[in-house]
């Protein structure tokens, strides 16, 4: 009984350390997946964000935009389209980053705990929209990319998922 | 370095020459401000000098106690766990207080309800459908108001998305 | 002019090493820090007071600040970077005190201190009038990054620290900063030789 529960032990504490590792490196190694420049000229922008779960019923999802070569302020955030994630509010995000330049954004939301997971997203769904200024008008010599990077994505019951993050923009020039 | 880049990375000698001008001629120093600073900093460092000698002494005191405990209790700790047969809990109330859903797990960190080591949106998920499935469970009352519901889910999730705390994960 | 008092000669220990020994009550490695990094701070605070009374004062109490901070201070970046928003935040608040001070009527002539007018400075004599109008003219927190950048020498991510703003905003600054200088006709013919 004893040699039984110290290898259960053992396999337990083994398999919570590898899986540790694991998702320590897997963070690591996760690049951002959206890069790219925007209109030289810009001041405002709006990010329609996307999410693709890949098929797998999505409950909750949380991405981190950043600039590595601008800051901004964040001046408005709009919730997604699928009525899961419908909370008659905007997703969690940090007011700072309304209140003052900042180079980084974390948003983030989960699916309304009534909705079971036949009735989550399982293909690609804006989940978010998001309005920001820029801290100096753009030049096309110093034109910011912009970085998104989904840091957690999970099913019905909270458990991760691989889902790819992807944004399109509009400037006021170009209304959608 | 894109090559359009490189041209904002240099100044001319003159443009930079004259930058330095508009901070004027070398400010002359004053010896007798000189010396207050330095004599106030001598005094400082003489005074807390002392009261860190005291603390240290204090650490040095409660450190060896401790780790002298420390080696206690893991003497004890081995000494019952080699003279007692590990079964599995031992009743339900054992298996309550080793799962996640408890208030002693949820308490070791606080947050951290899936216990993957991050406080994120799917840890406010979770806690979500946990108060969901029973409101009345005090375990989840994360921010200590008397109430599980939606205010906890807000705390956890808000922590999800702080942009300046040293450690959200 | 009187020559300025001689430094002592400079510690060979770096700051941090310096520092940790100050935390142990040092003294000397404090004096040693002073003397090393007085010149700098008045520099900084002469740029915000204009006036050299009021730079003494902000650098004192920059470093009474600063020596108040041991035993237990943690040098997380350069010493630099750390005195620098210190001495500015004091010299602006001490120039401030002088304005409310000495009233309105003395205002144009703190201004006339602060910001001397290109030619009235002897040390301008061989610098043309309009560079030094045309850095002038520069928005202050474009200025402050040009200075920071190319006078005192500092990185982008200091400069970042120092200031309080996101590396992206440093670099902005300072990419329309130099811009404007490229643009401008008296500026142009120094980026072209």
């Amino acid at each position: 009984m004893k040699t039984l529960a110290a290898t259960i032990l053992f396999v337990l504490l083994s398999a919570w350390g590898l899986s540790s590792i694991a998702l320590a490196e897997r963070d690591e190694q996760q690049p951002p997946v959206q890069d790219g420049p925007v209109p030289a000229g810009t001041t405002f922008l709006t990010l329609d964000v996307t999410i693709d779960p890949n098929g797998q019923p999505m409950g909750a999802y949380q991405f981190e935009l950043t600039s590595d070569n601008a800051s901004f302020t964040v001046v408005g955030v709009e919730a997604g389209e699928h009525a899961a994630f419908d909370h008659g509010r905007p997703p969690y995000f940090d007011p700072v980053a309304t209140q003052g330049e900042t180079d980084r954004l974390i948003l983030a939301e989960y699916a309304l705990p009534e909705f079971d997971a036949d009735q989550l997203p399982t293909r690609a769904v804006r989940v978010a929209t998001v309005h920001v200024m820029f801290a100096d008008p753009l030049h096309e010599h110093e034109n910011p990319s912009i970085q998104l990077n989904l840091t957690a994505a999970g099913d019905a019951d909270g458990e991760r998922i691989d889902a790819d993050v992807s944004y399109s923009f509009r400037t006021p020039e170009r209304p959608e | 370095m894109p090559q359009e880049d490189e041209q904002f990375d240099s100044l001319p000698p003159a443009i930079v020459d004259a930058l330095r001008d508009l901070d004027g001629p070398a400010v002359m120093p004053d010896p007798r401000r000189d010396a207050d600073v330095l004599s106030g900093a001598r005094q400082h460092l003489a005074e807390t000098a002392g009261l860190s000698r005291k603390r240290r002494n204090l650490r040095l005191f409660f450190a060896g106690g401790a780790g002298g405990a420390i080696a206690a209790a893991a003497m004890i700790a081995l000494i019952v766990f080699i003279a007692s047969p590990v079964n599995g809990p031992q009743s339900e109330q054992d298996f309550a207080a080793n799962t996640p859903d408890s208030p002693q797990s949820a308490a070791a960190r606080p947050g951290d309800l899936n216990d993957d080591g991050t406080i994120d949106i799917l840890d406010a998920y979770v806690l979500a459908k946990q108060i969901e499935r029973d409101p009345s469970s005090l375990a989840m009352d994360l921010n200590r108001d008397g109430e599980a519901n939606q205010r906890d889910i807000d705390w956890v999730a808000q922590q999800a998305v702080a942009l300046n705390t040293g450690e959200r994960g | 002019m009187p020559t300025p008092p001689a430094n002592p000669p400079d510690d060979p220990r770096s700051d941090l090493e310096l520092i940790d020994a100050v935390n142990k009550g040092d003294a000397r490695a404090f004096e040693a820090l002073y003397h090393r990094h007085r010149d700098y701070a008045l520099r900084i605070a002469m740029r915000f007071t204009g006036e050299r009374n009021l730079a003494l004062d902000a650098v004192q109490d920059s470093f009474v600040y600063f020596y108040k901070k041991f035993p237990g201070f943690t040098l997380t970046a350069k010493l630099t970077t750390f005195l620098y928003p210190v001495v500015k935040h004091n010299a602006l608040s001490l120039k401030q005190k002088a304005r409310r001070a000495q009233g309105d009527a003395s205002e144009e002539a703190l201004d006339a201190q602060a910001d001397p007018a290109p030619g009235n400075n002897p040390a301008e004599a061989d610098t043309p009038e309009d560079l030094h109008t045309l850095l002038s003219e520069l928005p202050d927190a474009q200025r402050e990054v040009l200075v920071m950048r190319f006078v005192d020498g500092l990185s982008v991510q200091e400069i970042a620290t120092a200031l309080g703003v996101p590396p992206g905003t440093v670099k902005t600054r300072t990419h329309h900063a130099i811009r404007k200088l490229r643009e401008s006709g008296q500026a142009k013919k120094y980026f072209d030789q």
